[in-house]
């Protein structure tokens, strides 16, 4: 598994505290942050990288509220996006949504909470099962786009 | 005002409080579902909604399932519907204000109805106040789904719901 982060200018430091984390636990992470990209070019360039790898790789991307990010993320075929401020939902959207990508707000979120969020969304198992169905409907609804 | 609510089995008793906190203010509701709690599939009633909204046949939506991710997905794609996922006024405000949010998600089991009133009076009190900057945003969001036939496609899930049916989805 790889991480695929990227932020809008804006979130910039959140996104390196997340870097930084993941580097000390051994996280391979492709930062895909360039200068001054605002929240819709930094959720293409994660989005862009996640979908080679869908289903093993993951993607967070870091803008002012989440929100934003969110909107363009889940419009993509094959992206199940949680725009997320608490880590119960971390945990619950891995385990039940089998998500890919996630946003987060720097305006909204401080450090420590990102942090809880990005190690359960990480670490978090997709039980498939009865959810399966859900996650097909969700990729009918995306293929015939 | 004219508003779409849906939701999946874990929260119909939140959005009947929901339906009920609209309807108190004026609103009027159509309430796609689901109405009990027989287990059921989020995108069934996020693809509604968003199919309200997208059509114009409603204003506004609101959806909620036990985080609102999945709900919120399913709305999000279908063409020109912006949903929002929150706990957090803010959050409501600024989806309203500079992306011109037309859903507003939440998750039932992690916000109390308290702050659930909270968002959605943020979200209606809050106006988009045009700019061609906001706009382009808009546009560029809208346009990452060009055609959407899914969009009204009633038949849509019936297969996958026969294999249901079948018991071939199981834990």
């Amino acid at each position: 598994m790889k991480v695929i982060i990227g932020a809008c200018s804006e979130a910039v430091n959140l996104k390196d505290v997340l870097c930084e984390w993941m580097n000390q636990q051994g996280i391979e992470v492709e930062d895909v942050t360039k200068e001054s990209m605002n929240f819709f070019e930094a959720s293409e360039a994660v989005v862009k990288e996640v979908l080679k790898n869908k289903d093993e790789d993951r993607g967070i991307i870091v803008d002012e509220t989440g929100a934003g990010a969110f909107m363009c993320a889940s419009k993509h075929n094959g992206i199940i996006c949680a725009q997320l401020n608490d880590e119960h939902s971390a945990k619950m959207t891995r385990d039940h949504n089998n998500a890919n990508v996630i946003t987060m707000g720097c305006r909204v979120i401080g450090t420590g909470v990102a942090i809880g969020i990005t190690e359960r969304f990480l670490k978090g198992k997709y039980s498939a099962g009865r959810h399966k169905i859900r996650i097909d409907m969700l990729d009918r609804m995306g293929e015939i786009s | 005002m004219k508003m779409a609510v849906g939701c999946d089995h874990i929260v119909t008793e939140i959005k009947d409080d929901v339906v009920k906190y609209l309807k108190k203010k004026g609103i009027e509701v159509i309430d796609c579902g689901t109405y009990d709690k027989e287990r059921t599939h989020y995108p069934i009633y996020g693809k509604r909604v968003g199919e309200k909204v997208s059509t114009g046949e409603v204003d506004l939506g609101i959806v909620l399932c036990g985080t609102g991710v999945g709900i919120t997905n399913a709305c999000n794609k279908i063409k020109n519907v912006r949903c929002v996922l929150t706990q957090d006024v803010c959050v409501a405000r600024y989806a309203r204000e500079e992306l011109n949010a037309n859903v507003l998600g939440f998750g039932g089991r992690v916000s109390g109805m308290g702050m659930i009133e909270d968002l959605i009076d943020a979200f209606l009190k809050t106006e988009y106040h045009p700019t061609p900057e906001k706009d382009a945003v808009i546009e560029a969001i809208n346009g990452l789904i060009q055609h959407d036939p899914a969009c009204g496609k009633e038949d849509l899930f019936d297969d996958l719901l026969e294999k249901w049916d079948r018991g071939e989805y199981h834990d």
